[in-house]
């Protein structure tokens, strides 16, 4: 079966986003009163707007926090600090940790990434001296940083290796040393999880660029068109340049499969680069054991998804079918299997059942939940669960 | 037996004998009998009266006896599927107002659905009696534009016996969000008894792409079922007088049935519909089907 893909356009990483669509602001003054260092004196309760947010945000007041801090000029980092520290030396690391989770909170909610912003949070965090809590909190900001497609959040630009990041002083000339994962994989080598989001990123950097502009996104994360139509195209295989780079990050999935965290979900990846080299038993095979050992539904459902396509490449329909259908079981009315399934009953005469599936989708599907549609954004499926560990973290 | 898939009826007519009956027909079991539904204009007028005489069928290029012709006008069931992406943000009052109306146009014994189709894609309306409230409010705003996907899901429905499925779409044809490609969408065409129409709606603000291969793609999988696509530069007055011209256009149509005779039986059947004697007709009719191999 020949499938056209949606447009595609040549590879290229998504290009690094300087300066910032929403830096953080300079410290704003409340109305009719001067901003003030904090000092000994002042109560417990600093009266600014950035710890205003911060007061409703450790009462549990997360979407009031940062909708306070939208309306009000911004996050302060300054003005965070200084929170932080007003209550003394025994609740000056959980309240950075506060701190810095509603700045990644804050700039998750605007247009682009604040840069600054998060460097400052991540220096924040790194000062509490909780090794669990940076690793909890890298691994949000990385999952955050994949959810927008901000690669350079990822992977520090060469030329700015040694400029120091805007929140310490004047906007540089020239990109901040940004790179949570290369920061996170320095001072974690053996965390599974960033092993994954880097072997992921050499993955997005083979994958076709996205047909639609980000810049003309909508926010909400998806990237889709990356991967339409090359699902279904058996032409679509990557040029020789880029089947080297997907060889490279099969080859980093590899080296994870057997992680018992991160093990299942690199064998699906490792599954889906070989199917992109056309090699498609061998992917059967990964997707096989991915569907044994994965224990998280969104994981096991790709596995299933993909074997699907595997299977009606090779033209083993019912193999396909049986496929799509217990990818179906884990997440019923899901819209990638529900196509899939319904296209190839389609094409194989098999119109009555492809009918059912489609009136089962069409009254029962579900916004929002296609583990297909974050498939190329790495971690971000978990990014609302990291926030709220952080949050039980800080408490 | 070709299969249960495109163009053919298990259950066919018995009381057509070759003429137009308007009278309701009777059913039995036939197999094997290839339904062409045929529109012949000349000049802007729909041409009635014509027999199984008048036309020559032909199926991958080889002449068919055509068994009978039917001008029995079947009952409808419509799919309407609209885009509610983004892009059309600015176009969804007149959506609304085009769908409220072209519900109107519609007989008591008629049916109707709406799907609509962004990020997500849902019945917004099952399919329901033409003479129901269709609850247009569901047409509400999404994000991204799932055009194929949705094609998909509104032409995977089987043929019914008395009635003939029509899917309209409305759309500014830009997919962005689909698992499958649009190459998808002219193989799946082959293979429905539904007609498409698809109207184009031109977006602010939106390159003029116009003809493009996305766009190409809609229009053979429109013209394979017998319907059309409409392209932006006709569609800038709203899309009911597209549905209008495919109304008549299935209001004044024939249906010729034949039994494919000397072709092989699986794979692509090209059918060209011919009326030999003199005059100017425009003939709309689908132009083939995809039939189970062996």
């Amino acid at each position: 079966m020949r499938v056209l893909p949606a447009v595609f356009v040549s590879l290229t990483l998504v290009s690094p986003q300087w300066p910032p669509a929403s830096p953080v602001r300079p410290p704003a003054s409340p109305p009719g009163q001067p901003s003030k260092p904090a000092t000994k004196s002042q109560p417990s309760r600093v009266r600014s707007a950035t710890g205003d947010a911060l007061d409703r945000y450790a009462d549990g007041q997360f979407a009031e926090a940062i909708a306070k801090l939208s309306v009000l000029g911004g996050f302060n980092a300054p003005q965070a600090e200084t929170w932080a520290r007003a209550l003394g030396p025994a609740e000056l690391a959980r309240r950075r940790l506060l701190a810095a989770t509603l700045a990644l909170e804050y700039t998750a909610s605007r247009p682009g990434l604040s840069p600054s912003l998060l460097e400052w949070a991540r220096d924040a965090v790194q000062a509490t001296g909780s090794a669990e809590w940076e690793r909890l909190w890298l691994r949000a900001a990385i999952a955050l940083a994949e959810g927008a497609e901000a690669w350079n959040f990822l992977t520090p630009p060469p030329a700015a290796a040694s400029v120091g990041a805007s929140s310490r002083g004047a906007a540089p000339a020239v990109p901040p040393p940004l790179g949570y994962l290369a920061e996170a994989r320095r001072r974690y080598p053996d965390d599974p999880h960033f092993k994954l989001a880097e072997a992921v990123g050499l993955e997005v950097a083979a994958s076709p660029a996205p047909a639609t502009p980000l810049s003309r996104r909508s926010p909400g994360p998806v990237a889709f068109d990356r991967i339409a139509g090359e699902m279904l195209d058996e032409g679509h295989a990557p040029p020789p340049a880029q089947a080297a780079l997907v060889e490279r990050a099969a080859t980093a999935f590899e080296a994870l499969a057997a992680d018992p965290v991160v093990g299942a979900e690199a064998l699906v990846r490792l599954g889906f680069c070989r199917l992109r080299l056309g090699q498609r038993d061998r992917a059967v095979q990964h997707f096989t054991d991915a569907s044994r050992t994965a224990s998280e539904p969104a994981v096991g459902y790709l596995a299933r998804l993909f074997a699907g396509v595997a299977h009606a490449r090779s033209g083993r329909v019912d193999e396909a079918v049986a496929a799509y259908r217990a990818a179906l079981e884990i997440l019923p009315h899901t819209r990638s299997a529900s196509a899939l399934l319904t296209s190839l009953l389609f094409m194989h005469h098999r119109l009555e059942e492809a009918e059912a599936v489609a009136g089962d989708f069409l009254s029962n599907s579900q916004a929002d939940r296609d583990p297909w549609q974050t498939y190329l954004l790495g971690d971000y499926r978990s990014y609302s669960d990291l926030v709220i560990r952080l949050r039980e973290a800080a408490k | 037996m070709i299969g249960r898939g495109v163009g053919i009826v298990m259950l066919a007519v018995a009381a057509l004998q070759g003429a137009q009956g308007e009278q309701r027909p009777t059913f039995r079991t036939v197999s094997e009998l290839v339904p062409v539904p045929v529109a012949v204009r000349r000049g802007k007028e729909f041409v009635s009266g014509l027999t199984a005489a008048d036309f020559e069928l032909y199926d991958n290029g080889v002449r068919q006896s055509i068994g009978a012709v039917s001008t029995t006008t079947l009952g409808l069931d419509v799919t309407l599927v609209v885009d509610t992406s983004g892009s059309v943000v600015g176009s969804l009052d007149r959506f609304r107002s085009d769908v409220k109306e072209i519900a109107g146009m519609l007989r008591p014994d008629d049916q109707v659905r709406l799907v609509t189709f962004d990020t997500n894609i849902r019945a917004a309306v099952p399919m329901q009696p033409a003479a129901h409230r269709l609850a247009v409010d569901r047409i509400t705003s999404g994000d991204m534009t799932s055009l194929v996907d949705a094609l998909t899901f509104a032409l995977a429905r089987t043929s019914r016996p008395d009635r003939r499925h029509l899917v309209f779409v409305f759309s500014d044809g830009y997919d962005n969000a689909s698992v499958m490609g649009y190459g998808a969408i002219p193989e799946l065409a082959a293979r429905t008894d539904a007609v498409l129409y698809i109207a184009l709606v031109r977006v602010s603000g939106a390159p003029d792409e116009w003809p493009n291969p996305a766009f190409d793609a809609l229009a053979r999988a429109a013209a394979r079922t017998g319907g059309t696509l409409s392209p932006p530069a006709d569609s800038t007055r709203g899309v009911v007088p597209a549905f209008k011209t495919a109304l008549e256009a299935h209001r004044h149509s024939y249906t010729l049935y034949y039994t494919p005779t000397n072709v092989d039986r699986g794979g692509w059947h090209e059918i060209v519909v011919k009326i030999p004697r003199s005059g100017l007709y425009e003939i709309q009719s689908r132009q083939g089907y995809s039939a189970e191999k062996q």
